[in-house]
C-alpha cells in the first residue's frame, strides 16, 4: 500500500472526502437489499458532520450530485401506514449499463460511433462512454469494421454545456452574433445539436421570439451558459434535431441560365428545364433578393437571369456601387 | 489544458475506475492517466481515496499499487459499469449518424443494424442530434488509402478560380484540417507542383496503381498575397469569409489569401460590401470585371 503525505496535497484532501463521501453512499445505496433509512446512512457513511440540519443538507447536496451523474436514486417507505420515515436506494439494475439487446456486430459498431471523436479535440463525453465500453471488453478496432470510422473533425468549446444543458433541460442564454456583425442575447431552451458541413448547431426554443430558431455554435460570441432549474422544460415528442438541419428556407424559384461546364454550385440546388450548347436553363430555389444576387455576382459573367426580370435591377444597382467605390 | 476535476466529477471517475481496473487487473498507472485522460497524480489520488471507500469501516476496497501496477479486490458492489449518461449516449449517437452514412455506400448489411440500434440505445434522445459529415467519407477513405499505399489518384475538383470541374492526378501527401474545413496537400501531375485541395471540393476519387514520385514533398505552401480592404457594409458574412482580418489604425484591414481569383469572386458577391485597396492591380481587375458585366446586362 502507498500514502501520500496529505500535507503535501492539502486541496487533493478535501476534494477526496467528498468524493470518498459520494462513492461511499452510492456503494451502501447500492449494496442495501432493502430502503436505508437516513439515519442508517448517517451513521454508517464518514462525512456526514455536524448537527441534523447540516447532515441533511449534505445528504440533498449529494443526492442531488448523484443523480446528476445520472444515478437514479430510489425513494420509497418502510411502512405504507406511515409515511414520514423514508428510505433510500438504489437499484444495480438501473445503475448497471444495459447493453443486452444490442448483437455483438451492433456492439462494436457502438465503440467505433464513440471512437469517431479521437481524431477532433477532446471530448470527454465520448472518451469516458469509450472507457466504459472498454470495461466491458468492447474495443472498437475490430476486423471489418475498423477501416470505417467515421471523423468528427473539430467539436466546439460550447458543445459541452449544450449537452449539459440538453441533459438537464435547463434554460441557456449566450451573446449571439448577427447578420449585420452586432450582437444580441439570446435566452433558450436547448432542443438539440448536430453537426453539419463541419459547423454546429444548437436548436432550440428562443423565449423572446416565442418560436424553434437554430443557432450556430461558431456565432454564439460568449460562453454558453445555464440559468434557471433543471427539468424547466420539455423538449417537444415531434421535436426532429435532422429536420431543424435540413430545413432550407429557399421557398423563392426563379429562371437562370447557366453556361455549360459551368456554376456547379448553382447545379447542386437547381433543377435543369433546357439543356443547350453554351447554356444550359435550370429552376433555381433562392432564399431571398440579396442571397440570389449575391449569387449571380459571385459568378461573373456565367450565370444570368432570365425570370423574373425585377432581380436585374438589384444586380445592377449592386455593380453600381462597387464600380464607385473601386473607381 | 486540463480543467480542475470537481468532487462530483472525481466521484464518477472512481464509480467508473472500479470496473475498468476488474476487467484489466496489472493495468499501470501511466496507461491508466492517459486512457481516463488524468494527470498520474490525479489517478494516485484517486487510487489513495478508493481505497479509503468500501461498505464499511471494516471491510474497504482492496487495492494494491504500489509497484506501479494497479490490481482491484473486494469491490464487487461497484464492479459494474453505469449507465451511459445522456450527454455520453449523444456522443455516440453523433458517431453513429457518421457511421451510417458512411457505410450507406460501402456496407448496405450494417446500416439495418445502425438504425435498429439507434432507437435500441435511448429512443428518447435520439431526434435530438442530428450529424452529416463534413465530406464525403468515400472521398475521404479514398485519400487515405492513396497515402497510406504511395499512389497517386484521380480526382474530379471543383476549382473555384475559375468555377470549373477538371479533371486531374494527385500524389496525396496529408490531409490537414484548416478552418472547420479539410484539404488535401498534393502534387498535381497537371499542374506539374504542389496544391492545396479542398476535400468537400473533390466530387469523384479513385486510387490509381500509379506509385507517388518519392522525390516529391510537400515543400512550402503557395504564396500568400497581402491585401489591404475596406468594409463599407459590416456584416457577419465578411468576418466569416476572411477569418484573419486584422485592423489597421486608420480602420481598414489587412489579411492574406491565396487565390486572386477567389478574392475577386468574393468581392463581387460582398455587392459593394467590400473594397480591395491594395494591392493595386485587384482594385483595377475588380472594376475592369464590373464594367464588363455592365455592358453585358445593358
Amino acid at each position: 500500500m502507498c500514502w501520500h503525505a496529505e500535507e503535501d496535497q492539502p486541496k487533493v484532501r478535501t476534494v477526496s472526502r467528498k468524493s470518498e463521501r459520494l462513492v461511499n453512499l452510492t456503494i451502501a445505496l447500492l449494496a442495501t437489499g432493502r430502503w436505508l433509512s437516513k439515519s442508517e446512512i448517517f451513521q454508517s457513511i464518514d462525512g456526514y458532520s455536524g448537527d441534523t440540519q447540516s447532515q441533511e443538507r449534505m445528504f440533498e447536496r449529494d443526492k442531488e450530485e448523484l443523480r446528476n451523474l445520472g444515478i437514479e436514486i430510489e425513494v420509497g417507505t418502510f411502512d405504507p401506514l406511515f409515511e414520514d420515515e423514508v428510505g433510500y436506494r438504489i437499484r444495480p439494475e438501473k445503475y448497471r449499463i444495459n447493453l443486452s439487446q444490442l448483437t455483438t456486430t451492433q456492439l462494436s459498431l457502438l465503440s467505433v460511433a464513440a471512437a469517431s471523436w479521437k481524431r477532433a479535440e477532446i471530448n470527454s463525453q465520448a472518451s469516458s462512454a469509450l472507457l466504459k465500453l472498454s470495461a466491458l471488453g468492447i474495443e472498437s478496432d475490430l476486423d471489418g469494421i475498423n477501416p470505417f470510422t467515421p471523423v468528427i473533425l473539430s467539436s466546439h468549446e460550447n458543445l459541452g454545456n449544450i449537452m449539459d444543458a440538453i441533459a438537464s433541460k435547463k434554460v441557456v442564454s449566450f451573446q449571439y452574433r448577427l447578420k449585420d456583425f452586432s450582437s444580441q442575447e439570446r435566452v433558450i431552451e436547448p432542443y438539440g445539436v448536430g453537426t453539419k458541413h463541419g459547423y454546429w448547431y444548437v436548436a432550440g426554443l428562443d423565449l423572446d421570439r416565442k418560436a424553434v430558431r437554430l443557432f450556430r455554435l461558431d456565432r454564439c460570441i460568449s460562453e454558453i451558459r445555464e440559468q434557471g432549474k433543471a427539468n424547466s422544460y420539455e423538449i417537444p415528442p415531434d421535436f426532429s434535431m435532422r429536420q431543424q438541419l435540413a430545413s432550407r428556407d429557399r421557398n423563392n424559384l426563379c429562371l437562370l441560365e447557366v453556361r455549360t461546364d459551368r456554376g456547379s454550385q448553382i447545379r447542386r440546388h437547381a433543377r435543369p428545364v433546357q439543356l443547350g450548347d453554351e447554356w444550359d436553363t435550370v429552376e433555381y430555389p433562392f432564399s431571398d433578393t440579396a442571397e440570389l444576387v449575391r449569387d449571380l455576382l459571385w459568378h461573373r459573367d456565367d450565370v444570368r437571369i432570365i425570370d423574373p426580370g425585377d432581380y436585374v435591377g438589384e444586380y445592377r444597382l449592386a455593380l453600381e456601387r462597387i464600380a464607385e467605390i473601386h473607381g | 489544458m486540463v480543467r480542475k476535476t470537481n468532487p462530483t466529477e472525481k466521484a464518477a471517475r472512481l464509480l467508473d475506475l472500479v470496473p475498468y481496473l476488474y476487467s484489466h487487473q496489472g493495468i499501470s498507472i501511466a496507461e491508466l492517466s492517459t486512457e481516463f485522460s488524468a494527470s498520474e497524480s490525479e489517478i494516485l489520488s484517486d487510487l489513495n481515496t478508493l481505497w479509503m471507500c468500501g461498505e464499511s469501516r471494516f471491510d474497504l476496497v482492496d487495492l494494491e499499487f504500489e509497484s506501479g501496477f494497479v490490481s482491484i479486490r473486494n469491490a464487487e458492489t461497484l464492479n459494474m459499469v453505469r449507465s451511459l449518461s445522456v450527454q455520453e449516449t449523444m456522443s455516440i449517437l453523433f458517431g453513429i449518424d457518421l457511421l451510417r452514412e458512411e457505410l450507406d455506400q460501402t456496407r448496405q448489411d450494417l446500416v439495418s443494424e445502425i438504425d435498429q440500434m439507434r432507437t435500441l440505445i435511448d429512443s428518447k434522445i435520439s431526434n435530438v442530434v442530428s450529424a452529416t459529415p463534413s465530406t464525403n467519407p468515400m472521398i475521404q477513405n479514398a485519400i487515405e488509402a492513396a497515402i497510406r499505399g504511395r499512389r497517386a489518384m484521380k480526382v474530379s475538383y471543383h476549382s473555384v478560380s475559375d468555377d470549373r470541374v477538371s479533371e486531374r492526378t494527385i500524389e496525396p501527401f496529408e490531409l490537414v484540417t484548416r478552418d472547420k474545413k479539410l484539404f488535401v496537400h498534393a502534387y498535381c501531375r497537371e499542374a506539374q507542383s504542389n496544391r492545396t485541395f479542398r476535400v468537400d471540393r473533390i466530387e469523384n476519387a479513385t486510387v490509381t496503381d500509379s506509385e507517388v514520385d518519392a522525390t516529391h514533398s510537400w515543400g512550402e505552401s503557395e504564396k500568400a498575397i497581402q491585401i489591404i480592404l475596406r468594409i463599407h457594409a459590416n456584416s457577419r458574412k465578411v468576418h466569416e469569409t476572411f477569418n484573419d482580418l486584422s485592423q489597421n489604425p486608420d480602420g481598414t484591414y489587412t489579411t492574406a489569401i491565396f487565390s486572386k481569383q477567389w478574392l475577386v469572386r468574393e468581392v463581387l458577391a460582398a455587392a459593394g460590401g467590400i473594397e480591395i485597396l491594395e494591392p493595386l492591380s485587384i482594385r483595377k481587375e475588380i472594376l475592369g470585371v464590373v464594367r464588363n458585366l455592365e455592358t453585358a446586362c445593358r
